[in-house]
């Protein structure tokens, strides 16, 4: 299992052990990554930091852009016709306003979201652990049981208390 | 990461997975424990406790690196695991008939401690940001739900919203320095962090990440200007989470501190101003505010605040003796602090609330021994010689003035002298009132223990103190 640190540790060793004091911000080597190489990579005098989150930038300013371009181009071609059944927020079948929309939903609804939740972060975390499955060996493949035991304590217990039954 | 080595981080871990594991077999045995069987649940706990305290006392003979560096078990952890096991053992005893009285008392209670307690113990051994917020949430998640326990209660309710709310944005805010701690050094570890942190000169990314880690971790020590929680949290929660957070999650969050500053990169630099001003304020804002109080448990939460900056003086002292005298200050903070609260929680019997300050008026004539306890409580709290309460200041005053900031210490000792005042207040009430009501103190042997133990503890400390700065100093070195 690749630990967070020692995928920092990795990271570092392109680096100086220490860090040069002036010159962590002007610094000519450490702290370069892929990404600022990637964009050409300015050579000495410039802010590292700031370059390192440039294309990050680049991303944000691309999203803006095609979304802004999307809505304007489609209110260009679309014709328009709004009526007030098409003007009702979306939910899902359901009248928005009256019941639902007044905030009182029974509390299982809230139970079985959490639940929903658990198993969820359990798949996110079960997805990478089996893509790397062969290199993290059998401490990895123990190390996800323990994981997966303490995930069943809970949804032990939550049985126990009755979350699954819908009527209470 | 090998077999080997994850067996050594097992073994360094060890009182965290009893913890852990216990608290996970109780939460499920806790479902089939009968009405009226409840002191089975106390009896686990405080044995699960016991054990982990047992694997700590007895791996602490060196220091043990763990989780390729995000974790260490060394001495300093030690001391303050001592310290919460301390805590929550008191807190235990305390809650049965406290539990019993208000109908709160189910398995879940304890498993939360439990669970708050192995999050408190990851805070204290973390030595990676990364480890630190995991501890940092186990057992802010934990204490939020503690807080709203009293279910019935729109007070308890209320307290548990502002909590769960405040606590919740002041994480992210410590998420987002740890975030900006890593995009800017490529580390999450402490050591890293501090190198970087103490660079010159420093960038305003840097710095921002900075504040924004401090700004939580200040938040959990309830020091100004993150102290808005305190107050209503404290009261509004059960008395013994009170209790329980007053010593707990405040000592895991000096901890943290602790560690940061026992960095000498750190120490060397000018971190001292931002804490020596927070300490300041802290405490001026703690003392004055308390004056006016009329809530037993609104006032205890002030003198909470003004013990936590007291104890922020020591930190802006630094080097092992400002270290060590935060170490101590805790330490007795915990015997003392528990004892004041384990008599409030006694009080609480029928319709009693015991809440308000006027009702101990003549407590002293019907008991005049628990009223000699709460004597002796508020003493310590206010650090009137001989109590333990004394020598706390006293190490935190003696290592200001050795690093040469007499000024500050002559600030602190002016202000606790405006917070002695508070304390004081309540003797006066509880010895020179005539009684207006029948007392019936809720006074179970539990309790009757916690109150031998704390007492034992607040005038054991102020008899022995030089040996207990020693033990801190020594699980400084150690480490």
């Amino acid at each position: 299992m690749i630990h967070p640190t020692e995928y920092t540790q990795t990271l570092k060793k392109g680096m100086p052990k220490s860090l040069p004091r002036g010159d962590r911000i002007t610094g000519p080597e450490w702290g370069r990554s892929r990404a600022s190489k990637a964009l050409g990579g300015w050579p000495g005098q410039c802010d590292m930091a700031a370059m390192e989150f440039l294309p990050v930038l680049f991303m944000v300013a691309g999203i803006v852009l095609v979304a802004g371009m999307t809505l304007f181009v489609s209110s260009l071609l679309r014709p328009s016709n709004p009526y007030p059944a098409k003007n009702m927020p979306y939910e899902c079948g359901m009248d928005p306003a009256g019941e639902a929309a007044g905030g009182r939903f029974k509390v299982q609804f809230f139970i079985l979201a959490i639940l929903l939740v658990v198993f969820d972060v359990e798949t996110i975390f079960l997805f990478p652990w089996a893509v790397v499955l062969k290199d993290i060996g059998l401490v990895g493949y123990v190390e996800m049981f323990v994981f997966i035991m303490l995930l069943l304590v809970g949804f032990a217990y939550a049985w126990l208390k009755g979350a699954l039954e819908w009527e209470a | 990461m090998t077999a080997a080595a994850l067996f050594q981080s097992i073994l360094a871990s060890l009182p965290e997975i009893v913890v852990v594991a216990g608290a996970c077999i109780l939460l499920i045995l806790g479902q089939f424990v009968r009405k009226g069987q409840e002191h089975f649940l106390v009896w686990a706990s405080v044995a699960i406790v016991l054990m982990a305290a047992f694997g700590t006392l007895m791996l602490s003979g060196e220091v043990r690196p763990a989780y390729s560096g995000m974790f260490i078990a060394d001495r300093f952890a030690v001391f303050f695991k001592v310290v919460f096991y301390l805590a929550t053992v008191l807190t235990f005893l305390l809650s049965q008939k406290y539990a019993e009285i208000e109908g709160i008392g189910s398995s879940e209670y304890y498993v939360l401690l439990l669970f708050a307690l192995s999050g408190m113990m990851t805070m204290a051994s973390a030595t990676d940001l990364l480890s630190i917020y995991v501890g940092l949430e186990l057992m802010a998640l934990c204490t939020y739900v503690l807080t709203g326990f009293l279910r019935q209660q729109p007070r308890s309710n209320e307290a548990a919203l502002k909590y769960v709310i405040l606590g919740g944005v002041s994480t992210g805010i410590f998420l987002y320095g740890v975030s900006l701690i890593y995009g800017l050094t490529g580390t999450t570890q402490l050591d890293g962090m501090a190198a970087a942190v103490t660079g010159d000169p420093l960038d305003p990314g840097m710095l921002l990440a900075v504040v924004f880690i401090v700004a939580g971790l200040v938040f959990k020590v309830g020091a100004v200007p993150f102290h808005m929680w305190v107050p209503d949290v404290y009261e509004g929660a059960p008395t013994t989470i009170t209790a329980f957070m007053s010593v707990g999650p405040k000592a895991a969050g000096f901890a943290v501190i602790l560690r940061v500053f026992l960095n000498p990169l750190v120490a060397a630099s000018d971190a001292w101003i931002i804490v020596a001003v927070i300490a300041v304020v802290t405490m001026a804002l703690g003392s004055f505010v308390a004056l006016v109080q009329d809530n037993f448990k609104r006032l205890l939460a002030y003198s909470s605040i003004t013990h936590a900056g007291f104890a922020m003086f020591g930190v802006v002292a630094g080097g092992a003796d400002g270290v060590a005298s935060v170490m101590l200050y805790l330490l007795i903070y915990t015997f003392m602090n528990l004892g004041i609260f384990g008599t409030v929680i006694m009080m609480r019997n029928g319709d009693f609330s015991g809440e308000v300050i006027e009702d101990y008026a003549g407590f002293a004539k019907p008991h005049p021994g628990l009223a000699l306890l709460m004597l002796l409580y508020l003493f310590s709290l206010a650090g009137i010689p001989p109590t333990a309460g004394f020598f706390a200041k006293f190490y935190v005053l003696v290592a200001l003035v050795e690093r040469g900031f007499v000024v500050l210490a002559v600030i602190a000792v002016l202000l606790s002298a405006v917070a002695a005042y508070f304390y004081i207040r309540i003797v006066m009430v509880i010895y020179m009132r005539e009684p207006q009501r029948a007392f019936d103190p809720a006074l179970t042997p539990f309790v009757r223990a916690t109150l031998a133990l704390t007492a034992a503890g607040t005038i054991g400390i102020g008899l022995f103190p030089a040996w207990f700065l020693r033990l801190a100093q020594y699980s400084l070195f150690g480490g």
